[in-house]
């Protein structure tokens, strides 16, 4: 019996020109597919590659506007600010899921995060222009001693949408909020460290933490300040759906699993933003939102799949861009298992040397991935640039399996989640492909992502299992939770790198600190603790009608959105 | 009749308590629900206290009984993803489902039924063969399949609907069609084969021979008749709709109770798939009470056996 996924995975195929008609035919016809019906889909596809060449606007929808520029820079009220190109009075994003919650410094889930950086502001900030490394924002950071930070707000008469002044209080009472266990924030355990929180003047902060602390910088930048005298008068019931911040948009409506509606907050501390009002809708199936996208209702949407670009491109109405994400991706070699054939670090090092993971980019990815050469991505700020990928070399990887007194056929089992990642299940294939290639016999287990999770933290996976993680933009954030051998998610123990990364951990000077996370990403990339794969690539479909950079810290802040001139050259995926 | 009505509301509560109870346990085979709502980065130590804390380390037999003693009050404790409480979160998304449910039903009836009775008075024609390919071809083709058929072509090839979301009649369109369809496939195959059974009998001959215009041999004494089978399937049919429902909401982007379910799975929310299953359970119950309660009204032979 074919599932939904089956279906839907044929369907996409022939909508991006992945399989003829004729082979469309056939595998629908396999499925079990009426001929009727076949012939209906042909007929709507055909209809769609027609109108693909036509740019004309959606009419008929109530709700379908997308994205249109002022008809005059005066209509726009005289934002100059915004620079050249005027103003957008809508701009909608199509996003998979609904905030959880609009409150923030509560729950870790990116969807609500992409949203609620829209209406508030972080007290640091990670800076495209400053290689993705934490700056300044709100607040800026200095540290006085091992133990203490302090926090200066950047500017004086910052206020929030409701007119209430942003100061050191703020500040205070957001970190008191996520420290409050009745809150139930997801950032409790993030912030234990601190002990102390001092209002020093209206403009400074002071935090003593218990041990040094030196990650300080990167929690900062996921701390949203909320106005104390409002969440004070009208509770956190209320706030977690009225949300005021001192963000570029403000708040307007709210509908669960409906839409968000913001608009513009003029009086934004760095000027006001080119976008009037910006909605984020909730369209759950890829395939409806690229829908959505193709029919000009809404005008910026994630994670397109490789084997939809084309269609993206070609449409007339939208094209794909694409950014290395600093999300990373890679096989866990488990060695801290009784028996696991992993244990043996020549056995490690041959699967690296074994497989041709350029090649594996180029044919499951068709290029929109990025090779990593040791654990962190060449866009982590704290990655250590003299470490070279493995080279691809079979004999050498036999020679060092023979060495190891591995048996051709010897059975390796490698766990991957499905449908979590871009491609998961076809780059796990190819990843068996490979090494089976080197003697191995490989079995590959799809699991449904909870399961995955469930088996990795209880140490039942096979001898390798495919992660993801990200953003991972600092060093600590991944090094200390995937090479710990008793981490949650590591499957990886090696007594020296652990003493390096506690070393480190503890380290608040930034130049030793930067030196003792380079020694364990040699130590990891020698010891072969992981096959290193790729950074993913984020592939936005944008309406023609907006100019958008998006970042490489999965960060969906739509501050910098644009008018695009309507007659430039239609520009296809930028290449990273 | 009283003492009927009392043995099915008994069966009923009896299904309520069999589905409270099973999706309880099922839903505990499916795996730790902390690991999917705790960041990543939770350390193991961390990840034990939450489980502490909210109950799940306790014995399953003592959960259950803080379940099931919840349950009653129609408390099902506190969404994991949302941090609301899970009644809240199901009861909010019915009208959504309900406007979906009552849109598809009402084509399926509409559409349905005349093609039963096409079909069944031109036995036999060109009319007769059309329906039954369209009551093929709607049984046969999964409904998400053809939801995406509709998309393709009303809202991105035509441009006459707008892709999805609830808010406008126009949305509401595409998705109670892609629903209905199987449904009315259903009732034109069975309206035709009930009709086809009374046009035979000796009353309708009768009818006919006294002189009765065929209009009203058809509709007040074959249909009528013929309408009893089709109040079963209606209940039936309700099930049917509401099951359906959690793809065409997925599909569409219509804010209903199967959405929220479907979340709720992909994530182990447990409260709300139990408030949900729940709510299922009792529509689903109701539906097929009033069913038999009106089936024994037209036809007292029931009330008997």
């Amino acid at each position: 019996m074919a599932t939904p996924r089956e279906f839907n995975g044929i369907i996409y195929d022939l909508l991006t020109g992945r399989v003829s008609r004729r082979e469309f035919i056939k595998r629908a016809g396999a499925l079990g597919l009426s001929a009727t019906s076949i012939a209906a889909i042909l007929a709507a596809c055909g209809g769609g590659e027609e109108e693909a060449t036509s740019t004309g606007s959606s009419g008929g929808s109530s709700r379908g506007t997308g994205a249109t520029p002022s008809a005059s820079p005066a209509a726009s009220g005289g934002s100059g600010a915004t620079g050249s190109g005027g103003t957008l009075d809508r701009v909608v994003v199509a996003l998979g899921a609904d905030a959880r919650t609009l409150m923030p410094n509560t729950i870790v889930d990116a969807t609500t995060t992409w949203q609620l950086e829209n209406i508030f502001d972080p007290v640091l900030r990670r800076d495209p222009d400053n290689n993705f490394k934490v700056g300044p924002w709100l607040g800026e950071l200095t540290s006085i001693d091992d133990l203490t930070w302090e926090i200066k707000i950047v500017k004086e008469g910052i206020k929030f949408h409701n007119g209430e002044p942003f100061d050191a209080e703020a500040i205070k009472v957001s970190l008191e909020y996520a420290l409050d266990p009745a809150n139930k924030s997801h950032y409790l355990e993030r912030w234990k460290p601190i002990t102390e929180i001092t209002v020093v003047d209206p403009m400074t902060v002071r935090l003593k933490t218990s041990e040094p602390y030196p990650i300080m910088p990167t929690r900062l930048a996921e701390l949203y300040p909320i106005p104390p005298k409002y969440l004070a008068e009208k509770g956190i019931e209320y706030v977690s759906q009225n949300p005021v911040g001192t963000g570029p948009f403000k708040f307007k409506e709210w509908v669960r699993d409906e839409h968000l509606l913001l608009e513009q907050n003029p009086d934004y501390w760095r000027g006001p933003v080119a976008v009037k009002e910006l909605e984020f809708r909730y369209i759950p199936e890829f395939a409806s939102r690229l829908s959505a996208l193709l029919a000009g209702e809404v005008d910026i949407i994630k994670d397109v799949p490789v084997d939809a670009i084309e269609r993206v491109n070609s449409s007339g109405v939208a094209r794909a861009i694409e950014i290395p994400s600093s999300r990373i991706n890679y096989v866990a070699l488990v060695n801290n298992r009784e028996g696991s054939i992993m244990a043996d670090k020549r056995v490690r090092q041959a699967i690296n040397y074994g497989v041709n993971v350029d090649a594996i980019i180029e044919g499951v990815f068709q290029g929109h991935a990025t090779r990593m050469a040791g654990a962190l991505s060449k866009i982590n700020p704290e990655v250590d640039p003299s470490i070279e990928p493995y080279p691809y070399d079979p004999e050498k990887a036999k020679q060092l399996l023979e060495e190891a007194g591995i048996q051709p056929g010897t059975q390796i089992v490698l766990d991957s989640p499905q449908g979590r990642y871009p491609m998961d299940t076809d780059a796990a294939q190819a990843i068996a492909a490979e090494l089976e290639q080197l003697g191995f016999r490989v079995q590959v287990q799809y699991n449904e992502w909870g399961t995955h999770l469930d088996k990795i933290v209880n140490r039942r996976t096979g001898d390798a299992f495919y992660l993801g993680w990200g953003p991972a933009l600092d060093a600590e954030g991944t090094l200390r939770y995937l090479f710990v051998g008793d981490s949650t998610y590591s499957g990886y123990t090696n007594p020296e790198v652990e003493k390096l990364i506690a070393e480190a951990s503890k380290t608040v000077n930034p130049e030793r600190r930067q030196e003792l996370w380079n020694q364990v990403q040699r130590a990891v990339w020698e010891d072969a603790g992981w096959l290193f794969l790729w950074q993913q690539h984020d592939i936005y479909g944008v309406s023609n009608k907006v100019e958008w950079t998006p970042r490489v810290d999965e960060s969906l802040f739509l501050g910098t959105v644009k008018p695009r001139q309507a007659s430039g050259p239609k520009t296809g995926p930028k290449h990273g | 009749m009283q003492r009927f009505i009392v043995t099915r509301l008994i069966y009923g509560v009896f299904v309520v308590f069999l589905a409270v109870t099973a999706v309880f346990f099922m839903l505990r085979l499916t795996g730790d629900p902390v690991l999917l709502f705790a960041p990543m980065d939770t350390s193991a130590k961390d990840l034990d206290e939450i489980r502490e804390r909210m109950g799940f380390n306790d014995p399953l037999w003592v959960q259950y009984g803080r379940y099931m003693r919840d349950a009653l009050r129609g408390d099902f404790g506190e969404s994991t993803r949302l941090h609301r409480p899970a009644t809240a979160v199901v009861v909010e998304r019915l009208p959504a489902t309900l406007e979906l449910g009552v849109a598809a039903l009402g084509i399926s009836l509409a559409v349905g039924i005349p093609l039963g009775m096409l079909a069944a008075v031109r036995h036999g024609s060109v009319w007769d063969r059309l329906a039954g390919l369209l009551a093929v071809i709607g049984q046969a083709v999964p409904n998400f399949w053809l939801g995406i058929l509709l998309i393709l072509l009303f809202a991105v090839a035509l441009k006459w609907l707008p892709t999805s979301g609830r808010g406008s009649w126009e949305q509401l369109i595409m998705p109670a069609v892609a629903l209905a369809a199987a449904s009315v496939a259903r009732y034109a195959r069975l309206t035709r084969s009930a009709m086809l059974d009374v046009l035979r009998q000796d009353y309708i001959r009768t009818a006919h021979a006294k002189g009765l215009s065929p209009t009203r041999v058809i509709w007040g004494h074959a249909f009528k008749n013929a309408s009893i089978s089709l109040i079963t399937t209606t209940a039936l049919e309700i099930g049917r709709l509401l099951g359906g429902a959690v793809v065409i909401e997925q599909m569409f982007a219509w804010p209903g109770v199967g959405r929220v379910t479907v979340q709720a799975l992909l994530n182990r929310d447990f409260a709300v798939v139990e408030a949900s299953v729940v709510l299922f359970a009792v529509v689903y119950t109701v539906a097929n009470l009033l069913a038999d309660i009106c089936y024994a009204w037209v036809n007292p032979q029931v009330r008997v056996s």
